[in-house]
């Protein structure tokens, strides 16, 4: 936010990072390696609502481009909205690449809508925690949910640590939003 | 595609501010030129009025919270409240401010702090009781882009001269005597400098009312846009406004004498206590944000 937004008081968005997300895949064996967890086949991307009836048709296409069995990828796909009406549109499938290609999928069906700065954020399922990617900040957290509304934050702090040299972390904590209770069971 | 047409900047607002930012400017400096030809001794006065406002720069938001009866709320317990204010920040990208309940069933919301690290975001029971998730998602978004576009400080610049005006004029007495007391031999020069002093304050008193009251509506429209746009959802604001104005209309007793004190308690009239609905001219009337938001949701059709 420049000096003129502020003075005259205008908001912009700024578009999704969407790069850095990949990266996720070399490090996976590092994850298994280092703090012995595996990646528990669940990937869902988050998406803000929006209005416009253009988005909905996004959502769809994508859905049906993941369901499809001719995509070529090991994955299904199940839709969630929670409850402060946020989609999740949840890649399950054994393979975390292709669950990354997935999203992926995902990123450039809501760039090419316009919708680029609706992506909030990626979380991948590692049985004990969860890895948080921002859209807004092109930066992974973990985060680690131990009970409603409760999150283990020094376990949160030493995953972090340890990721560091493989991943790009951010680096301010308070940006570690939560994303409580992941619809992941939701139906396909 | 490239991003939405309506995520552009509405270059019609920003004229309008700029054009009132400009006159207010051009205003406060013929009104100093004044005061330095008249040979006003207004250090003192400058220095105190400046130490007051920057007080109250500081101060702000505990006496807003004290005089408001807000409490600020953990994330234990109002769960709920704080898990819209995080996506909403993550979505923006703002800072998280921190999160205060008043209690009272007039549905409304303010924002307070000197910059977006110090914000707090007060919202009222009713607001919460009678406005769906996301509409006080909508109403957060409009108050979090107030703390975005650092309302407190443009509009505590803003207030500046307008105060030493509007001392100037209420200590009239006190300068006649000034006049008096200065003019020596000359006397009746001094009387007529005084006087000229006081005139000149008036006009300034009221016409830096007026722009300032200008600006504050369309910091208001900027607010507004700003949660259409971090939100996604220009008609959820537009329900939220309604329902808020309706509210407000019919309930005003105690409760809104109390938020009354609190203004009461700053020397500048257009502290950011931004209650939403309180249709007075530090806001733009309903119609015109209704009609904003509607232009933004058709926009985003496009």
């Amino acid at each position: 936010m420049g000096f003129l937004d502020t003075l005259f008081g205008r908001t912009r968005t700024r578009s999704a990072r969407v790069d850095a997300l990949f990266r996720l895949s070399t490090a996976e064996p590092d994850l298994e390696d280092k703090l012995q967890v595996r990646y528990g086949g669940r990937l869902a991307v988050v998406l803000r609502d929006m209005e416009a009836s253009r988005f909905a048709k996004v959502l769809q296409e994508a859905r049906d481009i993941l369901g499809r069995s001719s995509n070529d990828l090991p994955v299904t796909v199940a839709e969630a909205t929670d409850n402060l009406h946020f989609h999740w549109l949840i890649v399950k499938g054994k393979d975390l690449t292709a669950a990354l290609t997935g999203a992926h999928l995902v990123e450039q069906l809501a760039e090419e809508g316009g919708f680029s700065d609706a992506l909030l954020a990626a979380i991948a399922d590692f049985d004990q925690f969860c890895l948080v990617y921002s859209y807004r900040h092109g930066h992974f957290y973990p985060f680690c949910q131990t009970g409603p509304n409760r999150r283990d934050q020094s376990r949160e702090i030493r995953v972090s640590a340890v990721l560091n040299p493989l991943l790009p972390m951010e680096p301010d904590p308070g940006q570690w939003y939560p994303l409580w209770d992941p619809p992941w069971d939701a139906p396909a | 595609m490239a991003k939405p047409r309506w995520y552009g900047r509405d270059a019609g607002l920003t004229f309008r501010m700029g054009l009132v930012m400009f006159l207010l400017a051009a205003l406060y400096l013929a009104f100093v030129a004044v005061l330095l030809a008249l040979r006003v001794p207004m250090t003192f006065l400058v220095l105190i009025i400046g130490g007051m406002l920057v007080a109250q720069f500081f101060f702000a938001d505990r006496m807003v919270l004290a005089a408001t009866g807000a409490r600020v709320v953990t994330r234990q317990e109002a769960p709920e409240l704080h898990q819209i204010v995080d996506r909403l920040c993550q979505m923006s990208d703002i800072p998280r401010p921190q999160v205060a309940i008043m209690d009272t069933d007039v549905p409304n919301a303010f924002a307070t702090g000197r910059d977006p690290r110090h914000a707090v975001v007060t919202v009222t029971r009713g607001l919460m009781r009678r406005l769906d998730p996301d509409e006080v998602e909508a109403v957060l978004g409009h108050e979090l882009s107030h703390v975005k576009n650092r309302d407190v400080a443009v509009m505590t610049i803003a207030s500046f001269f307008a105060t030493v005006a509007s001392v100037l004029v209420q200590q009239f007495l006190w300068f006649g005597l000034w006049g008096g007391g200065m003019g020596g031999r000359r006397r009746g020069n001094g009387g007529n400098a005084a006087v000229l002093v006081w005139l000149v304050a008036i006009v300034v008193w009221a016409l830096s009312y007026l722009l300032i009251r200008a600006l504050s509506r369309y910091r208001e429209l900027a607010a507004d846009r700003g949660s259409a746009i971090i939100t996604g959802q220009p008609s959820k604001l537009a329900s939220a406004l309604v329902k808020i104005s309706q509210q407000v209309s019919r309930t005003a007793d105690r409760d809104l004498r109390q938020t009354d004190a609190a203004a009461a308690f700053f020397i500048v009239p257009a502290l950011r206590r931004d209650s939403l609905a309180a249709l007075i001219a530090t806001h733009p009337p309903l119609n015109v944000r209704l009609a904003q938001l509607e232009r933004l949701s058709r926009e985003m059709e496009r």
